[in-house]
C-alpha cells in the first residue's frame, strides 16, 4: 500500500485530487495538513483521513509516507518541495512547480542528488485531444509543425481562491491561467528561441493584467501564438496545431478533436465526430459520471506516478520535461516588465 | 393604484426622458430624507453584457432622483456574492464616479451594522438585515431584467436576495425560490425600477447569456406586479414562475396587474425576450443527473 500525505486543503485537493485517491486502488491518504484546521477537519472527515497536521515539519516528521501531494498555492511550491527532498519523500506536485527557473532547478538538482521522485501535475498532457495530436505527432502525421496557436480565455479571479487574487503572488494570468497552455506549446515545440512581440492589458481598477498577447519563435522554427485573456464574455480553450502534412484542432469545455481535411467541406464525416463528441458528454452525464470526467487527465497522471513509484521508472512528468515551459514563463514575464517599464518612460517623457 | 405597473419606451436613445417620464408616473412619496438603491453587480462583466447595473442608466436615475429629492442622502447599495465583490466592483464599473457626481455615497453591506429582525418566512423564521435598508426611508430595488438558470427570470424580487449577509449565496439555491421570498419579506423595498434597456437572454443568466437591446424602463410600487409583468416580456405566466408566485401567496403583492405604457399593442408584442424553454427544461432534467 502507498501511503500518501497531502498538503493544502483548499478547492483542487477537495474536487481533483482526494476524490481520485478514493478511487484508486493500492493507494491511501494517511494525513492531511493545513494551516486552517477547520477545512482539514472537514475534508478527513469527507474522504475518511484519520490524521491532521497544521504543518508540514509535522507532517514529514511524524508519517512514513511514500509520496507527499502539494496542494497549496504557486508561491509555496518550492519551500515544500525542498522540504519534502530534505525528508526524503517523493513529491507530486501541482502547477506551478515554482515561480522561477532558478527555484525549478535548485527543486530538480536536489532530487536528484536525494534520489526524490518529483512529478509536477501538467495533467492536460493526459487530456485526450493533446494526447492524440501528440500521438499524431510522434508519428509524423503531423508533419513539421509550423505553427501552434493557443487561446485561452477565463472568467472572472474572483471565483478562484483569494490568494490568487494577489498578482505579486501568484503571477496570475501566466503561471495560474496560462500555465497549462504555456506548457502545452513548450511540450510539442521545444526550447524557444525568442519572443517575437507581445502585448499586455494591467486594468487599474482590479490591479490585474486581465490580458496578454505574445508571439514566439521556437528552436524547431515552428511559431507559437499565444492568448490569455481573463474577465473575457466565455471561457475558451483553443488549441491549434498547423503542420506541414496535416492541422489539427483541440478544444476543451467540452472536449473536441478534429483533424483537418484536403477539403474545407466534408459535412457528413463532421456530423458524425459532432454526433459522437455529444453522446459522449451525454453518456457520462447519463451514468452520472461527469465527476469522474472532469478529473480523468489527473487520474490517468496519478496512476502512472504511483506506478512509476512502484517500479522505480521516472515519473510522467518529471521536472526536466517541463523546463522548456519554465523557462519561456519566466521570459515572457521580462518581456511584459520590460513593455511595461519602456512605455512608463514614454509616458514621463 | 398600487399594482400599476409603468412601462416606458426609450426611444431615439433619449433616457434621460424616459427614466424623468417613468418616475413622474410612478407614485413616489414627496418627503424622503434617505433613499437606498439596491443595484446589481453580480459578477465581473460589463455593461454591454447586459448583467450588471448599466452606470448609464444609474446616472439618468439619480439625476431624476436628485430632481425631486434634491437634499435626500442617497446610497447605491450591493454585497459580497459568492463571485463578486462589491468594493471593487463598484469600482470596476464605473459607479464611483457616477456616485459622485450626484453626490450619492456607494455602500458594501458587508461593511454595514446588521441587526436581527423576525419574519414570518417560508424557510428563515429570523434574519439578519442591514441597518441602511431598516433605517433608508424609500428603498427602491433596481434590477436588470434577466433570464435566471435556475428561476427563469431574475428582478426585483431577485436582487433583494442579493442583500443576503451570506457571501456564498449559492448554497441557498437548492431553495432558491423560497429564500428569495424571504429575503423580501426581511428587505422590503418600496419601489422596483427596472432597467431592461440592454437585456439578457437564454439559459446562460443571470451571468452568461446573450445581451438583447428590448430599450425599456419599468417601475412600479408592487414589487411582485411588476416581476410578474417582466415574467410575460420573457414568455413565461407569472404563476410558473416560482418565486412570483409564492411572493404572492405571502403577500408581498398581485400577480395581476394594470399596465400603463407609452407603447403601442403592437410594439409591446415586439417586447418578447428569448428563453428556450425546451433548453431550460433539459438542463433541469441533466442537473438531477448531477
Amino acid at each position: 500500500m502507498i501511503n500518501v500525505g497531502l498538503i493544502g486543503c483548499g478547492q483542487i485537493a477537495e474536487v481533483a485530487h482526494l476524490p481520485c485517491y478514493q478511487r484508486l486502488k493500492g493507494v491511501q491518504v494517511v494525513a492531511l495538513c493545513d494551516l486552517n484546521r477547520t477545512r482539514a477537519k472537514r475534508l478527513s472527515r469527507r474522504f475518511g483521513v484519520a490524521k491532521i497536521h497544521e504543518n508540514s515539519s509535522e507532517l514529514f516528521e511524524k508519517e512514513k509516507l511514500d509520496f507527499v501531494d502539494i496542494c497549496t498555492p504557486g508561491f509555496t511550491h518550492h519551500r515544500l518541495c525542498m522540504e519534502a527532498i530534505q525528508n526524503g519523500v517523493n513529491i507530486l506536485v501541482e502547477k506551478p512547480l515554482a515561480l522561477s527557473v532558478v527555484e525549478a532547478n535548485e527543486i530538480d538538482k536536489a532530487s536528484k542528488i536525494e534520489g526524490v521522485k518529483v512529478c509536477v501535475v501538467h495533467d492536460y498532457r493526459f487530456k485526450e485531444p493533446f494526447a492524440k495530436a501528440m500521438n499524431m505527432y510522434k508519428e509524423g502525421k503531423i508533419g513539421k509543425i509550423k505553427e501552434i496557436t493557443s487561446v485561452q480565455h477565463g472568467l472572472s479571479i474572483y471565483s478562484s481562491p483569494s490568494w490568487l487574487w494577489n498578482e505579486q503572488r501568484s503571477d496570475g494570468i501566466l503561471y495560474e491561467l496560462g500555465i497549462h497552455i504555456v506548457d502545452l506549446q513548450a511540450w510539442f515545440c521545444g526550447k524557444h528561441e525568442e519572443i517575437i512581440g507581445i502585448n499586455t492589458k494591467f486594468d487599474e481598477k482590479l490591479n490585474y493584467h486581465t490580458d496578454l498577447q505574445a508571439m514566439i519563435k521556437y528552436e524547431s522554427g515552428a511559431i507559437g501564438i499565444l492568448d490569455l485573456v481573463w474577465f473575457s464574455s466565455s471561457p475558451v480553450f483553443h488549441f491549434n496545431v498547423y503542420g506541414t502534412a496535416t492541422d489539427v484542432y483541440t478544444e476543451l469545455f467540452p472536449e473536441r478533436f478534429y483533424v483537418a481535411s484536403s477539403s474545407s467541406l466534408r459535412p457528413i464525416p463532421d456530423f458524425f465526430i459532432e454526433a459522437k463528441r455529444v453522446l459522449k458528454f451525454a453518456k457520462k452525464v447519463l451514468l452520472r459520471q461527469r465527476r469522474e470526467y472532469a478529473v480523468y487527465s489527473f487520474m490517468k497522471l496519478l496512476s502512472e506516478y504511483i506506478s512509476a513509484i512502484n517500479e522505480d521508472a521516472e515519473p510522467p512528468v518529471p521536472v526536466k520535461s517541463i523546463m522548456n515551459a519554465m523557462k519561456l514563463l519566466e521570459d515572457l514575464r521580462k518581456k511584459v516588465g520590460n513593455l511595461e517599464s519602456a512605455l512608463a518612460c514614454l509616458e514621463n517623457g | 393604484m398600487k399594482n400599476t405597473v409603468y412601462a416606458v419606451k426609450i426611444r431615439s436613445n433619449r433616457l434621460r426622458e424616459s427614466m424623468e417620464q417613468l418616475l413622474q408616473r410612478t407614485m413616489l412619496p414627496t418627503k424622503v430624507e434617505s433613499i437606498a438603491i439596491k443595484i446589481n453587480m453580480c459578477d465581473f462583466r460589463l455593461r454591454e453584457t447586459g448583467a450588471t447595473s448599466d452606470p448609464l442608466v444609474i446616472d439618468e436615475l439619480l439625476s431624476a432622483l436628485r430632481k425631486i429629492y434634491p437634499n435626500s442622502e442617497i446610497f447605491l447599495i450591493e454585497n459580497d456574492a459568492t463571485t463578486a465583490l462589491a468594493d471593487i466592483l463598484f469600482s470596476y464599473l464605473g459607479i464611483i464616479e457616477i456616485a459622485k457626481k450626484h453626490g450619492a455615497n456607494t455602500l458594501n453591506l458587508s461593511h454595514d451594522r446588521w441587526v436581527k429582525k423576525e419574519i414570518d418566512g417560508l424557510i428563515f423564521k429570523k434574519m439578519q438585515v442591514p441597518t441602511v435598508l431598516e433605517n433608508c426611508d424609500l428603498v427602491i430595488t433596481h434590477p436588470k431584467l434577466k433570464t435566471h438558470g435556475i428561476t427563469k427570470i431574475t428582478c426585483g424580487l431577485k436582487n433583494m436576495f442579493g442583500c443576503l449577509r451570506e457571501k456564498r449565496k449559492i448554497k441557498f439555491h437548492r431553495f432558491l425560490d423560497e429564500a428569495i421570498v424571504d429575503s423580501n419579506l426581511a428587505f422590503r423595498a418600496n419601489f422596483s425600477i427596472v432597467d431592461a434597456n440592454i437585456c439578457q437572454e437564454g439559459i446562460g443568466g443571470p451571468a452568461y447569456g446573450k445581451p438583447r437591446k428590448l430599450g425599456l424602463l419599468i417601475g412600479g410600487m408592487d414589487i411582485v406586479a411588476v416581476d410578474a409583468f417582466c415574467a410575460r416580456l420573457i414568455g413565461f405566466r407569472p404563476w410558473f414562475v416560482g418565486h412570483i408566485r409564492k411572493a404572492a401567496h405571502k403577500e408581498l403583492g398581485k400577480m395581476n396587474y394594470e399596465l400603463k405604457t407609452n407603447m403601442s399593442p403592437n410594439e409591446l408584442k415586439t417586447c418578447k425576450m428569448d428563453f428556450s424553454k425546451s433548453e431550460y427544461y433539459f438542463t433541469k432534467l441533466l442537473r438531477k443527473f448531477h
